[in-house]
């Protein structure tokens, strides 16, 4: 359903990414991984229509969607969950879920917000309270649920796992595989490689802005290269 | 004595209130769009100016409000033609500071250029014939500038705290970027906020000008007003521009009862560097706060 074709991206003269080659399936989890500065965050953003590419494809449920504003590829059914969750501190719980409905026009708005808040009970304790005052798990939860609210058929979450602990890791992971059975596609940038291999289906490895891996989730993490890069065994 | 107190009071808070519609204009376009507008008192300059010339031709009611729709017209202006072109890339504080000082200066020259230095008077049928009650002086004109004042801050209040590009406005002040991945158009929202505030600022000029005069220059003290209330309050901060006004202009009516005319304006700024010195974050400000 995504589709990345030879992607290159530039800050000014600086190259984030090069010859980018990467998909997404329709119901499949898939991971980016990669160490810091490797080009994940720069991905993702250039696909939610933050940034432009300066050339490459991308395409999403066989439409172009690359040099679309950021409105316009939330409403082709892409969700960004940005890294550092970046809830609104100053609007409550209620508010920030509702601002992540804005790009809708329909009517089942609240409904969609109750059942976020069945799903996350900690959210509807808290519902009337500033963003700001939540743990970062629960930011973060915030952050996905927030995400929902734009019925995303793809969600892309960016190192949902950073700064929790390990409770809340393995809560977060779960959330994620739970969205994957509800129907949404994601694409997971992480530096937690053992986890989002743990959760996804496949995967691929970023070096400096380049796919050096790729492959079943599962291989991926047993490959000694990747074990011997990233998690030091 | 208790009744020059009370006169005073009225005054005060009839002046405060235009200073508060003022400051919000102000507040909001710092708050929500980072920028001091150094123009805004030559919104409020524009808003007298159009009514004068609207009112000439269909009466000061329909005047103010074809005012009010002239300075849609300029606030979108000023976004599109001079703000705009300065968010590319990283937003600065001294851009836009430097662009409208620009703009303030041009607003100037242009309404010398059109109507020359001299005053003109405003006429409204509400500004004469005072009533009075309990003992205490006004004019419908006053009462027409409190109502007014505290109609629109109270629409403003509840756009800004339920309407949905209330809640948009309030994302983008926050972070514009993740406002963006909500699929708020940011752009709407930088128009939105200085179409409002351009109207607040024409609103208050539109209001006063009949107990005032306008000419080309009327805008340098509603600036300085303006920002002496935003210090007041505290930067960015809505609740805090309304109080500010109307402390703002109860103590200058105060002063001016019981000390002198004269000292009217140096009585707000002595209070202005009062509120620097031990409440740097405003009357109603928070201390300040991590982003
Ligand atoms: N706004 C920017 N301007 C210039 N260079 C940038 C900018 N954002 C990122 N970069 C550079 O682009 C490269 C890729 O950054 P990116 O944020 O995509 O990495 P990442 O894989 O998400 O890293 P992390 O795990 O630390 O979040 C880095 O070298 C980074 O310094
Ligand atoms: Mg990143």
């Amino acid at each position: 359903m995504l589709e990345v074709k030879n992607l290159d991206v530039y800050y000014g003269p600086h190259r984030a990414l090069e010859g980018f080659n990467l998909s997404v399936k329709e119901g499949e989890i898939v991971a980016l991984v990669g160490a810091n500065g490797a080009g994940k965050s720069t991905l993702l953003k250039v696909v939610s229509g933050l940034i432009r590419p300066r050339s490459g494809e991308i395409h999403f449920a066989d439409r172009r969607v690359d040099g679309l504003a950021a409105d316009a590829v939330l409403r082709a059914g892409i969700v960004h969950v940005p890294e550092g969750r970046r809830v609104f501190s100053d609007l409550t719980v209620e508010e920030n879920l509702l601002i992540g409905a804005f790009s809708r026009r329909d009517s089942e708005i609240r409904q969609d917000a109750e059942r976020i808040y069945e799903y996350f009970p900690v959210l509807k304790e808290r519902r009337g309270q500033f963003a700001g005052s939540l743990s970062g798990g629960e930011q973060q939860m915030l952050a996905i649920g927030r995400g929902l609210m734009g019925r995303p058929k793809l969600m892309m979450l960016d190192e949902p796992l950073l700064g929790l602990a390990p409770v809340m890791v393995e809560k977060v992971a779960e959330i994620i595989q739970s969205l994957n059975r509800m129907g949404i596609s994601v694409l997971l940038a992480e530096q937690n490689i053992t986890v989002a291999l743990g959760v996804a289906h496949r995967g691929y490895v970023v070096e400096t802005g380049r796919i050096t891996m790729e492959g079943e989730a599962g291989a991926l993490a047993a490959d000694p290269q990747v074990r011997q890069a990233y998690l030091g065994i | 004595m208790i009744w020059l107190f009370a006169q005073q009071m009225v005054n005060g808070l009839v002046m405060g209130s235009v200073y508060a519609l003022l400051a919000l204009g102000l507040t909001i376009s710092f708050g929500i769009a980072r920028v001091i507008n150094f123009a805004h008192g030559e919104l409020y300059m524009l808003g007298a100016f159009f009514t004068y010339v609207a009112a000439a031709r269909f009466g000061y009611l329909p005047g103010v409000g074809i005012s009010v729709l002239g300075m849609v017209a300029i606030g979108l202006l000023l976004d599109r033609l001079v703000l705009k072109p300065l968010r590319k890339g990283k937003m600065s504080l001294w851009a836009p500071f430097l662009a409208t000082l620009a703009v303030s200066v041009i607003l100037q020259n242009l309404a010398m250029a059109v109507f020359g230095p001299d005053p003109y008077l405003l006429s409204s049928p509400f500004a004469y014939n005072p009533v009075i009650i309990a003992g205490l002086v006004v004019t419908k004109q006053d009462i027409l500038i409190a109502g007014v004042s505290l109609a629109a801050t109270l629409l403003l209040t509840l756009f800004i705290k339920k309407g949905r590009y209330g809640l948009a406005m309030r994302a983008v002040a926050r972070d514009r970027q993740t406002a963006a991945l909500m699929g708020i158009g940011i752009e709407k929202v930088y128009m939105l906020t200085f179409a409002l505030s351009a109207v607040l600022a024409g609103l208050a000029g539109a209001l006063v000008a009949p107990k005032a005069m306008v000419d080309p220059f009327i805008g340098r003290m509603a600036l300085l007003k303006g920002l002496s209330v935003v210090i007041l309050g505290g930067l960015g901060n809505i609740p805090g521009a309304i109080a500010g006004g109307l402390v703002l202009g109860v103590s200058e009516a105060l002063g001016a009862g019981f000390i002198s005319a004269a000292y009217k304006d140096a009585i707000g700024y002595a209070l202005m560097i009062l509120v620097l010195l031990f409440r740097p974050e405003g009357i109603l400000g928070k201390k300040m706060r991590r982003a």
